[in-house]
């Protein structure tokens, strides 16, 4: 797969940065393209409906991504990232309103289910249905699946990072389909894959 | 939708379309509301963003505050000239990650809270406004400096990990494979082998070499000096090989796991040495295009010195030890 051809212009293009790589949280607006919709989820979390929102899906897919945009409109609440040796006394102090927490699989199953109790509103990211826990806790929980991937909705999250990392950022460009084609074949829907891979190709 | 338009213009000198480090960069900002609105700061920040295949750090090296609380009339043009200088490290594009020297705006509206709702309290629409603009700073002109130490070099026994790793591997097919029993009759001798193996190498090392030990000095001009010496006189040495050795190390922690991605990106040409009648001094020259020695959250960047002892008796030892190498009259020692 020849990636140098995947962005082609007639004018020389200048980047600023890698546009594969990481993103600060305050570009994630102007790259993401919203797997759901973002208003009705809002909607949801101002409601004041006890509530669960679990973002489900593998690595790679866009949960954590998803959970720092839908994060950003709600920046008083806290946002958990966690990793897999969380301090865990950090949960002692969380309010009960509303938190965003990636990664829940690390805190302790015991600890979840106090937690989703104890709590209004989370919305958290995981590998694998955490909807038992929701039942025991008496939470109603919605589920949103990370799955899948379509040429269109690739060539639109490469051209909106490429366009963010443009020195000049009104800069024509377009997407080769063939490559997002084989891009698809090559890493199916896990997003950072295909990001990771084009990362090292353009750093080279 | 926004409520400035803002311009960060930086005025390369002429000629160049980068800075030199400890040159003045001169930055001019402008900044026009769209509708009349009160401030409460503005500010105007140098950093150095690392950026890779990770998520995004930065390095805050001055911040310039340009308004305290303000009252801003719309489409009223405001402006401010600023200088800032790099003292910490020019851009670099590397394996995992870059340094990105550039210039943040950032302006922080006033808010008056309106909600009783609990929940509502919690949904901020409007956030800071914030605009950067990215700096190239010469990554060839720096003037390395390497720590003046005197050490110890280290056996290198990084393979020990790969031969337990495989061993723990193949028992374990082995032994929950059908055969527990007669699995042992192959794993138990296996084990001896290998413990046997891991032993000779130590102790062969420890007999042939001995202790390998090293003076680091700087002899300016971006050379510096590696006299190496050896417990034994070298005797049962044919050959010495010394360079070094430059790695990033980055930790990808974004998402619901993490990745640890490490490579070596340079390695100097190695100088060889087979009389061992004279002292053993190297001259290497320090690479100015990578970057110094760096640690500062998941990005990690370490200089090494090898030495490759080849014995009489066809067999190899590695041994390295880390050191520190920054930029001269400039920011100590880069460990964050």
């Amino acid at each position: 797969m020849d990636v140098s051809k995947l962005i082609f212009s007639h004018q020389k293009l200048k980047f600023n940065y890698n546009p594969f790589g990481g993103l600060r949280q305050e570009e994630i607006k102007d790259t993401i393209i919203p797997h759901f919709d973002l208003e009705e989820v809002r909607t949801m979390i101002t409601s004041k409906e006890l509530l669960l929102i679990q973002f489900l899906g593998k690595k790679g897919r866009g949960k954590t991504t998803h959970l720092i945009h839908l994060h950003q409109f709600f920046p008083s609440a806290p946002l958990l990232l966690l990793d897999r040796n969380p301090d865990l006394s950090i949960l002692d102090d969380l309010p009960n309103d509303l938190l965003f927490i990636d990664s829940i699989h690390h805190i302790p199953l015991i600890r979840r289910i106090k937690l989703f109790k104890k709590t209004n509103t989370i919305i958290f990211s995981t590998h694998v249905s955490r909807s038992l826990e929701a039942r025991i806790a008496a939470k109603k929980i919605m589920m949103i699946h990370f799955k899948g991937i379509t040429p269109e909705r690739l060539t639109k999250i490469l051209r909106q990072r490429i366009q963010k990392s443009l020195k000049v950022s009104n800069s024509l460009f377009d997407i080769d389909q063939e490559i997002v084609q084989q891009l698809i074949k090559r890493f199916g829907d896990d997003y950072r894959g295909i990001l990771n891979y084009l990362f090292d190709e353009f750093q080279t | 939708m926004e409520k400035f338009t803002a311009k960060i213009q930086v005025e390369y000198p002429s000629g160049n379309g980068y800075f030199s480090m400890g040159e003045d960069i001169p930055v001019k900002v402008t900044i026009t509301p769209l509708e009349d609105v009160v401030v409460e700061e503005v500010d105007l920040r140098f950093i150095i963003e690392t950026r890779g295949k990770l998520g995004v750090d930065e390095i805050e090296l001055k911040v310039e505050h340009l308004l305290d609380f303000s009252s801003l009339e719309a489409n009223k043009t405001y402006t401010f000239e600023k200088t800032f200088v790099n003292t910490f490290h020019p851009s670099y594009q590397g394996k995992h990650f870059s340094f990105l020297p550039s210039i943040e705006l950032r302006i922080k509206e006033h808010k008056t809270e309106t909600s009783s709702n609990v929940f509502k309290r919690w949904f901020v629409k409007d956030k800071d406004f914030t605009s950067r603009s990215y700096v190239n700073c010469n990554q060839e002109e720096k003037n390395l400096l390497i720590n003046n130490e005197d050490f110890e070099l280290e056996l290198n026994n990084s393979w020990l990990k790969y031969v337990v790793g495989i061993f723990l591997f193949c028992s374990a097919v082995l032994f929950f494979g059908k055969h527990e029993i007669k699995a042992l009759r192959i794993i138990i001798p296996a084990l001896g082998s290998i413990l046997l193996i891991i032993g000779a190498y130590f102790l062969l090392a420890k007999q042939l070499v001995g202790k390998i030990d090293l003076q680091v000095r700087n002899i300016g001009e971006g050379l510096f000096e590696a006299k190496v010496s050896n417990s034994k006189k070298w005797f049962n040495v044919n050959e010495l090989e010394v360079f070094y050795q430059i790695s990033e190390k980055v930790i990808d922690r974004r998402g619901t796991s993490s990745t640890t991605y490490e490579d070596i990106v340079y390695r100097s040409e190695p100088q060889t040495f087979d009389n061992f009648f004279q002292p053993v001094k190297a001259t290497l020259k320090l690479n100015p295009q990578y970057p110094i020695t760096f640690k500062k959250g998941d990005v990690e960047v370490y200089w090494e010195i090898v030495a490759i002892v080849k014995t009489r008796y066809a067999l190899s030892f590695r041994f390295y030890k880390s050191v520190s190498v920054g930029i001269k009259d400039n920011t100590p020692m880069q460990v964050l």
